[in-house]
């Protein structure tokens, strides 16, 4: 597997328990600071991941081209 | 599990260790400040591992950089050379073949031309990729790969302050329960200790 590929599969799980941490944190954390918390540095995240995700797998493709052309 | 009604200020702190507490009130209703350790110690974790593997995207980007602009021109460039010459060399055993009056048959020399010119144009096309790749490289990977910025910006700048965030609850809780909030491992980068309430320190 490629330094990016690994990349991407690293920043995939770390986002997944991440995201799965906090709904279990929200389980023992229930007001309006929490949604506050959610909302402010954790809200959107799952989309910015899935952006990163989607520009390494293009990087991913294109430095795996640039091997097959010049090899 | 103890409940507490603190309302808007809090009332007389209990008087022994509580592990978890409950704290119902207008603004907290926290049942366990464990929980809120572990997920400090996530989102630090976390942050290492997306700033690692945005490190390793970069480091392979720019591996990728030097490797064709260095290690695959010189590379391709002897082989055009070395080509050059095994054609030439091909070409002239044909040539002094079909001098000879001793030879009707020329075809094995016919087939090394053949095939020198073959490795030949093959090493050119290589080489013709190589400088492409090498004019495009900055327009096309970089570009490609500046959206993760982004990324790292939020790994460096909110992060650090979601947890300074998530800090100041948990102290403001155990210094309401009496209890002692978890120290967090010392990170080298900040060079100081992410430990409870050190919001300066979260980076």
């Amino acid at each position: 597997m490629s330094a990016v590929g690994a990349a991407k599969g690293a920043v995939n799980d770390a986002t997944r328990e991440l995201l799965a941490k906090w709904e279990r944190v929200r389980e023992n954390w229930r007001d309006a600071k929490a949604d506050e918390f959610g909302r402010t540095y954790l809200g959107g995240l799952g989309e910015e991941i899935s952006r990163a995700l989607r520009v390494m797998d293009e990087l991913e493709r294109c430095i795996g081209k640039i091997h097959e052309d010049c090899e | 599990m103890e409940s507490l009604d603190c309302g808007g200020e809090m009332g007389q702190p209990p008087t022994e260790h509580q592990p978890n507490i409950t704290i119902v009130a207008e603004k907290a209703n926290v049942t366990s400040i464990e929980a809120l350790e572990d997920f400090r110690t996530a989102l630090l974790r976390y942050r290492d591992r997306a700033v690692q593997a945005l490190d390793d995207v970069g480091g392979e980007v720019k591996r990728t950089r030097d490797w064709l602009a260095y290690d695959r021109r010189m590379f391709w460039e002897g082989e055009v050379k070395r080509g050059q010459r095994r054609l030439e060399q091909a070409e002239a055993e044909l040539m002094t073949s079909r001098f000879s009056a001793l030879k009707d048959d020329h075809s094995v020399q016919q087939l090394a031309v053949k095939k020198a010119r073959r490795l030949l144009e093959e090493a050119e096309g290589k080489l013709r990729a190589v400088r492409k790749w090498c004019r495009d490289f900055d327009g096309v990977v970089e570009p490609a790969a500046r959206p993760l910025e982004a990324l790292r910006e939020r790994l460096s700048h909110d992060f650090p302050k979601a947890v300074a965030s998530l800090e100041s609850m948990i102290q403001a809780l155990a210094d309401y329960s009496g209890r002692m909030p978890a120290a967090v491992e010392k990170r080298p980068e900040t060079g100081g200790a992410v430990g409870p309430g050190g919001e300066g320190g979260a980076a």
